[in-house]
């Protein structure tokens, strides 16, 4: 079993990241998944459905073998990790303001790390107490 | 491929080491667990994972933005037209601080990937020429999946002359 280090701040391209940007107000959140596919269900659409949940807004679901999957290639072109044959899941957060914010590709190294990088978001935007 | 910023490149082969360095499994050739070694491409990052066997799985590009085109090249280069590649067997992804679970926001680094006998030119012929990383030199070269050597035709001369036929 892979033991992921704990967090840490790194310096990249000159600059420390790992800093908080200011959150704009959270409208929806937007996941592009597939049934077959174990790095979308339940590793990441289950958690997104609940953040979502705690979070009091919509979770909407773009199953890409549905009449969904044009909109979820929409959002990937226009947000995400675009290719011909993209990597799903990817979800992506929209703001009240209207703008959208791509979050997470599934990570093609393995299904424990897009569960993990999936706990990280939910770690970092869940309410407290949630 | 784009400008190479030291830096930056050591800054990504860092977190790659630390969030994105395996273990893994053998894709498509074993069931053994896979490692990243990391490859001399000249310009850009590039990580193969490699099972026992030598057998790379997937090659990918590490940059601070992915770069499909430059990962095709490089692929092209190393298997010099004996598999079946086009630009859409590359495919991407954007890292973040906060999927990295490194706190906050922002782009840390692109990834593009190639992902060996996947997708359209998936083949279950045993004997179909595939990618291995030589076990002594650690150079990429072609030989056919079911082979059980894990040396390049220059570390094994007597391997050298074996041709590989492509379908």
């Amino acid at each position: 079993m892979y033991v992921f280090p704990a967090s840490r701040k790194y310096r990249w391209a000159g600059r420390v990241i790992g800093l908080s940007e200011p959150k704009e107000k959270l409208k929806a959140i937007h996941v592009v998944y597939a049934t077959w596919c174990p790095h979308c269900v339940p590793t990441t659409v289950e958690p997104m459905k609940k953040l979502a949940s705690d979070l009091g807004v919509p979770c909407e679901l773009y199953d890409i073998d549905t009449e969904r999957m044009a909109r979820a290639d929409e959002l990937v072109k226009k947000y995400g990790d675009w290719s011909d044959d993209y990597i799903i899941p990817q979800v992506f957060f929209e703001y009240a303001g209207g703008s959208f914010r791509h979050m997470l590709t599934g990570y093609s190294e393995g299904v424990a790390y897009t569960r993990r990088a999936v706990e990280n978001i939910v770690n970092e935007m869940r309410p407290r107490g949630a | 491929m784009k400008g190479r910023d030291p830096r930056s490149m050591v800054d990504i082969k860092e977190v790659v080491v630390e969030r994105l360095g395996g273990p893994f499994q053998c894709y498509g050739h074993c069931k053994e667990e896979a490692s990243l070694k990391f490859v001399d491409s000249g310009v850009r990052l590039v990580g193969a994972v490699v099972c026992p066997s030598g057998y790379v799985s997937r090659l990918v590009g590490y940059g601070p933005q992915a770069d499909p085109e430059g990962l095709l090249s490089f692929v092209m280069s190393q298997t010099t037209g004996a598999l079946p590649l086009t630009a859409s067997d590359i495919r991407v992804a954007t890292r973040y601080s906060t999927d990295l679970g490194i706190g906050g926001s922002g782009r840390v680094l692109g990834e593009a990937y190639w992902t060996q006998n996947y997708g359209k030119a998936k083949s279950q012929d045993p004997n179909r020429p595939s990618l291995f990383m030589c076990s002594n030199c650690g150079k990429l070269f072609v030989q056919p999946a079911s082979s059980s050597s894990s040396l390049c035709g220059g570390c094994s001369p007597e391997r050298a002359s074996m041709p590989v036929e492509s379908e």
